[in-house]
């Protein structure tokens, strides 16, 4: 199964949604999470928005997840061990407030944790070829320690 | 707000993050927040329940962006918070809803730990406005450090290889 999902904004992301009925020329079943759209997919199971616990369900059920370049669908796809592709919204089309995902999802692209894709016409041929799995990624050892011992030295501090 | 009667007791930590990319990577830091006391603000959101099961949460005002009502109303509710919990670190990974929690926390003595989201390779607004008052600033590119004078990078909170 194939997942497309353009998280929470409120802003359309018509590109990516526009592509989707492009992904269901197989057998095998696309589901996409449209969002403020204003196009509709005619070839896949279609949510405008989904609670997070079923978007969760949702991409552990997928082989594959095409997401927008935003933090929340990005981690939880690695979180999950997965790979996911990845379009950034651009802003000079309307599709996000910045540029930000622009940079993220190449960053992402060049760190080899996710497929990124600016031109939809190589979607399809992405969705087909993803790597299936890879190294789990998660929370720094460093950052964590360093936290760690920041705050257990500030309570310290105050209960003498 | 869940009530209770632990409500009232002081906290090592208090939590703030806006839902969705903010909410999760605080919350993917499980490994630092769940050593101490704390409680947790956020803005009512489908995530907030599954990400934070039997937390202690307090519902702020949304929506927080670009909202000078709301930014009032939760400068309120954060010296309310404060006074009540007296927390001894806000940590936080923005973003607008942090900003008065940050620094009515620095008034009330509280230290203040900033995480820059890694969802964006720069610099926010709400970074920009919280690092007067941050005592540790963490952002998660290494590029990105040269970008905020108290900025420091140790890694990532869901992008490090493990």
């Amino acid at each position: 199964m194939i997942l497309v999902t353009v998280g929470v904004s409120n802003l359309p992301f018509d590109r990516l949604v526009g592509a989707v009925d492009s992904l269901a020329a197989g057998a095998e079943t696309v589901v996409a999470q449209y969002g403020a759209a204003r196009t509709r997919p005619q070839r896949a199971v279609c949510f405008d928005y989904l609670p997070f616990v079923e978007l969760q369900q949702w991409v552990s059920k997928a082989r594959v997840v095409v997401c927008h370049a935003g933090i929340g669908s990005v981690a939880m796809c690695l979180s999950t061990g997965m790979h996911p592709v990845v379009v950034p919204r651009l802003e000079r089309l309307g599709e996000c407030v910045d540029e930000h995902q622009l940079t993220f999802g190449r960053r992402l692209g060049e760190l080899g944790l996710a497929t990124v894709i600016e031109d939809l016409s190589e979607l399809a041929q992405a969705v087909r070829s993803v790597p299936t799995g890879q190294a789990p990624t998660g929370l720094s050892r460093q950052l964590a320690d360093e936290l760690l011992a920041y705050i257990g030295s500030v309570r310290a501090r105050r209960e003498d | 707000m869940k009530r209770s009667g632990a409500e009232l007791s002081p906290v090592t930590l208090l939590l703030v993050a806006d839902p969705g990319g903010h909410l999760f990577e605080l919350a993917g830091l499980r490994d630092v927040w769940s050593r101490f006391s704390r409680a947790w603000v956020t803005v009512r959101a489908s995530d907030v329940d599954t990400l934070l099961p039997d937390e202690r949460v307090i519902f702020a005002h949304g929506h927080t962006r670009r909202s000078l009502v709301n930014l009032a109303r939760n400068s309120v509710l954060a010296v309310r918070i404060v006074r009540r919990l007296r927390p001894a670190v806000v940590m936080t990974t923005g973003a607008a809803l942090s900003v008065p929690f940050a620094w009515v926390g620095r008034l009330f003595g509280a230290r203040v730990v900033y995480i820059e989201c890694s969802g964006r390779v720069g610099i926010s607004v709400s970074c920009r406005l919280i690092a007067p008052v941050a005592d540790r600033l963490y952002v998660q590119w290494p590029e990105v450090v040269s970008q905020a004078s108290k900025a420091r990078y140790s890694g990532t909170i869901f992008l490090s290889r493990r």
